[in-house]
């Protein structure tokens, strides 16, 4: 009884503690609702800028483009921008596109990305470097819009999003990218990826060494590209496509979305605005994997609806020349992607095609000694231009007459830790030499021993600078020093 | 809209300051707001439905007013119920019963071998209709009873229909307590406001805490009911009857907290139900709203208790299979509106468990819950073959599979806890009673500002939620 009373009068003293509490008005409570946000905001921002929740980078290669290049416009302008999905970064050698265009090519592309992340992808690039032209692969119009994206597709839009860092575009952008239920885990990996306390806590402890110990950047000239696949269609894969009615590909039912064609009018008026030259790039699959493609090809022309809109189409017309099956993944799925031979294949077409339709627009960064320094020996480099004493390369001949043929020249350089022989023919001979081997019999030194040694060099499709013929051998023997040349032969 | 998304939390905010700041200075003007208000939250689902819940209310607005004018006309007044009963029934069979009669129809001749073809119409349910049908009927069938009186602005009365915080899951309100709330002048109070924020908070917690963690669990192991046999699910029938009251009663906290800062104040919809120790209780704290809606203007009406054991049976069994089909149009909720009747009629009676005390007290309330959660078996599974198949494989073996439903030990451990800490405070508010929230209040500021921060961390850092998840409220589809 008397604890009931001493509690019953507890209670009283309490109730008349909060009656004599002083009266409160609205703005009290809005202020101090305001003032706890914000506490719950910073401790938030504090967790993502420590990078608690980060998910692992060391695979996330949009991130790495796009710090690679934050870090290459401090140095370097940049030419060409490239933006897309991944058909673009494993469609695009980059090295090649600037050896052979002579100067600096950016790819800015995200896997399974729309149209709209590659609007803003571009927006971006423009505000941190305006390059002279702009190019948009156009598989990533795609049919759905960025509301319904995909677990999957959803997970590289937040990458994407993630690792730019203008944040009034990010602003702009975020109700435009994403449901309103993503724009928190858009901005934050707190948000995001907060699971990590319950099933990843490995990935936690990861971050809290790697804010110790940062990781080191790699080295070397990266400009965004991704060699994901390295053989071609097999002959196996190409059977399937004998199948009655099978249809790898259907553009029919892959229609460009409103929102797809929306963003691709933005995209044309922002390089209106920016004064940038736009060139739309449709990067090819098989021949054979494709169906219905004129059709989609006709909607995005009435979509353009500009008859000067440059568009390089490497789907219609096809050629199949060039683009052999061994350009094109292993694969009768519907995402058919470029092998890296693929993509200095069409690194050329690409490269050929702004020197003949945007003359002029580019400046020649060759005669650069920095940006000579920095693209110097990359994929591409000699096979566009002479090497120079560098301790390792060697150029054997120039400018000679081989059976009525003018050769410019041939060279021995490094090549991916082996080494190469590389002949340049002049394209004014008039002659088709596509297809085509050269023998150069060589007495060379192999190990201290004198050998004579024969190389073969085939003409391919691969690297065509425009001005000459190009014949690669084979990577060879690192160990391998020619002395000179005791014959040439074209075969 | 849902409570648990970003919409809201910019749509109350401004919705918020503009009602005290700028409408609060007119009680038409506040209600015109809080219509709009209203019909914002309820386009975000789809805006296309906002004509049918416009035509509803206007319908019983209109009805309600002829009601009143026809006061001594007992032939009319009952035409106009029977009208407003049809229109508001109407809207609601057809929306959400349709295809159930029809389909159920087409099963019953085909069982006598005709064979009757027939294509289930693509209806889409529209959210919230049970929940404000009901709503404006209370209104009707008040005039009609002489309880109360029409209001004559139309704005007053939509805005009561649609009320955004409970128009999308309840509580359903009579018409006799919450309508006058519209047309008081409101002044905005602190404690009040103060305690709405709670609510919400408790109402966030529980929802993105537990009921949807337990919710991914109760979702992989109910996709595949063969591959969770044993003990899975076993955790998954007590699992669910925890999330269908977290997440049910979050909604109603939530909707209450907001209601508040509005300055309204709503029924009271669960009572710690989980502590009866009879089903009888259990109907008195579960889903408070809809239970004393069915005994109200069902139970009572078909004489309740007064004819007798075999009558009163049959009443509530009845109350039953309607609160069934209430929830659902299929057999399973019927079967478990009937196992709920039952267990009241039967259990109650043949165990005595209203009577029990001390420790019997525990181990009644824990037979209620046991057998509240083996009815959900057929509340929960999508149909009735579905739940035979957790019949079939419910059992104690398989022990090693349980994480292999989404939740791993740590997530799995994680979700009792919780549930036991839900539970052991809803002990001590059940003994401390409204104590324990003037002391929390009365405490040191620092005390109730941790507890704050403490509550807002939990659900950002330990809350399960994300692109993965599917975080709406049971009682949407409801």
């Amino acid at each position: 009884m008397a604890n009931t009373n001493r509690s019953q009068k507890k209670f009283n003293q309490q109730k008349s503690i909060i009656k004599k509490q002083p009266v409160k008005t609205i703005y009290n409570l809005l202020l101090r609702v305001a003032g706890f946000t914000a506490i719950i905001a910073t401790i938030v921002v504090f967790t993502d800028s420590k990078g608690y929740f980060n998910p692992d980078y060391s695979n996330d290669h949009t991130r790495r483009k796009w710090n690679a290049y934050y870090k290459f416009t401090k140095a370097q302008p940049i030419d060409v921008v490239l933006v897309g999905n991944s058909h673009l970064y494993t469609g695009i050698s980059p090295e090649n596109l600037s050896n052979a265009l002579g100067a600096s090519c950016f790819i800015l592309a995200s896997p399974g990305t729309t149209l709209t992340d590659a609007y803003f992808c571009l927006k971006e690039a423009i505000t941190v470097c305006k390059p002279k032209i702009a190019v948009v692969e156009t598989f990533a119009m795609n049919d759905y819009d960025s509301y319904k994206l995909k677990a999957g597709s959803l997970s590289d839009q937040f990458k994407s999003f993630s690792a730019r860092k203008n944040t009034g575009q990010k602003l702009t952008a975020t109700p435009l990218l994403f449901k309103s239920e993503n724009y928190l885990p858009a901005w934050s990996n707190t948000i995001r990826d907060h699971n990590f306390i319950f099933n990843d806590t490995v990935q936690i402890n990861k971050n809290i060494k790697l804010i110790k110990n940062p990781e080191p950047e790699k080295p070397g000239l990266y400009l965004g590209r991704y060699i994901r696949f390295n053989s071609g269609i097999e002959d196996s894969t190409l059977l399937k496509y004998n199948k009655p009615g099978f249809k790898a590909y259907d553009y029919s039912k892959h229609a460009a979305s409103e929102e797809a064609k929306e963003y691709l009018q933005k995209t044309i008026k922002l390089c209106k605005d920016n004064n940038i030259k736009l060139v739309l790039l449709t990067l090819p699959m098989y021949y054979r994997h494709v169906h219905n493609y004129d059709s989609y090809k006709k909607d995005l022309l009435s979509t353009i609806n500009d008859s000067q809109q440059k568009w390089l189409d490497l789907q219609l017309p096809y050629d199949k020349t060039a683009f052999t099956s061994a350009c094109f993944e292993n694969t009768v799925g519907e995402n058919q992607h470029m092998t890296y031979y693929g993509s200095r294949v069409a690194a050329y077409k690409l490269a050929n095609y702004i020197k003949a339709n945007l003359a002029g627009t580019l400046p020649d960064r060759y005669q650069d000694v920095s940006w000579k320094q920095l693209f110097y020996a990359s994929d591409g480099y000699f096979e566009n231009y002479s090497p120079e004493r560098d301790g390792v390369s060697q150029v054997l001949l120039q400018n000679a007459e081989i059976s009525g043929i003018h050769l410019n020249e041939i060279s021995f350089v490094s090549y991916d830790g082996a080494k190469k022989l590389i002949v340049k023919i002049d394209k004014k001979n008039s002659v088709l030499l596509y297809g085509k081997s050269i023998k150069v019999l060589t007495q060379s030194v192999l190990h201290g021993q004198k050998v004579m040694v024969e190389i073969l060099a085939k003409c391919s499709f691969v690297y065509d600078p425009g001005k000459h013929y190009v014949f690669t051998s084979e990577p060879l023997n690192p160990a391998l020093t020619i002395q000179e040349i005791a014959n040439i032969s074209l075969l | 809209m849902l409570f648990n998304s970003i919409d809201f939390a910019i749509f109350m905010p401004i919705v918020y300051i503009l009602y005290w700041l700028v409408f609060n200075r007119n009680i038409t003007l506040r209600n015109v707001f809080l219509l709009l208000a209203s019909y914002v939250f309820y386009s975000f689902w789809d805006w296309r439905f906002v004509s049918l819940l416009l035509f509803s209310s206007f319908t019983d607005f209109i009805l309600g007013l002829q009601l009143f004018k026809s006061n001594y006309q007992p032939r009319k007044r009952k035409l106009l119920l029977y009208t407003s009963l049809a229109i508001n029934l109407g809207i609601l069979g057809f929306f959400k019963y349709y295809n159930f009669f029809v389909e159920s129809f087409v099963s019953t001749f085909t069982l006598f071998g005709k064979e009757l073809n027939y294509e289930p119409l693509k209806i889409i349910l529209p959210v919230g209709v049970s929940f404000y049908t009901f709503q404006s009927l209370t209104y009707i069938i008040g005039i009609y009873q002489r309880k109360i009186k029409p209001t004559h602005k139309i704005v007053d009365f939509l805005a009561y229909v649609s009320f955004f915080p409970q128009l999308v899951a309840g509580p359903i309100e009579r018409a006799q307590h919450f309508l006058p709330q519209f047309l008081e002048k409101k002044v905005f109070n602190y404690q009040d406001a103060r305690s709405g924020l709670l609510l919400i908070a408790f109402g966030l917690l529980k929802k993105i805490l537990i009921a949807d963690r337990l919710a991914v669990f109760i979702n992989g192991t109910y996709s595949n009911i063969p591959g969770a046999t044993g003990v899975s699910l076993i955790y998954a029938t007590l699992f669910f009857a925890f999330q269908l009251y977290f997440d049910f009663s979050a909604y109603s906290d939530i909707a209450i907290g907001t209601a508040r800062l509005l300055g309204f104040e709503l029924l009271i919809n669960f009572r710690r139900p989980y502590l009866s120790k009879s089903f009888s209780e259990f109907w008195t704290r579960w889903h408070i709203s809809l239970s004393s809606w069915f005994r109200d203007y069902v139970y009572f009406p078909l004489g309740g208790n007064r004819k007798g054991a075999s009558r009163t049976a049959i009443n509530v069994i009845i109350v039953f299979v309607l609160s069934g089909l209430w929830h659902g149009a299929s057999w399973n909720f019927v079967i478990w509106g009937t196992l709920n009747g039952l267990f009241l009629i039967v259990f109650d009676k043949l165990f005595k468990l209203e009577k029990s005390t001390g420790y019997k007290r525990v181990f009644a309330s824990l037979f209620v819950v046991l057998s509240w959660a083996f009815s959900l078996i057929f509340f929960r599974a999508h149909t009735f073959a579905d739940a035979l198949s957790v019949f079939q494989y419910i059992g104690f073996s398989n022990s090693e599979r349980l994480y292999n439903f989404g939740l791993n030990s740590l997530q799995f451990k994680f979700a009792i806890y919780l549930i036991l800490g839900i539970m052991i405070y809803e002990f001590i508010v059940e003994k401390a009673g409204e104590k324990l929230l003037v002391s929390f209040y009365a405490s040191k500021s620092i005390v109730r500002w941790s507890l704050y921060l403490v509550m807002a961390l939990s659900i950002i850092y330990f809350g399960s939620y994300g692109s993965a998840n599917d975080n709406t409220f049971i009682y949407f589809q409801f």
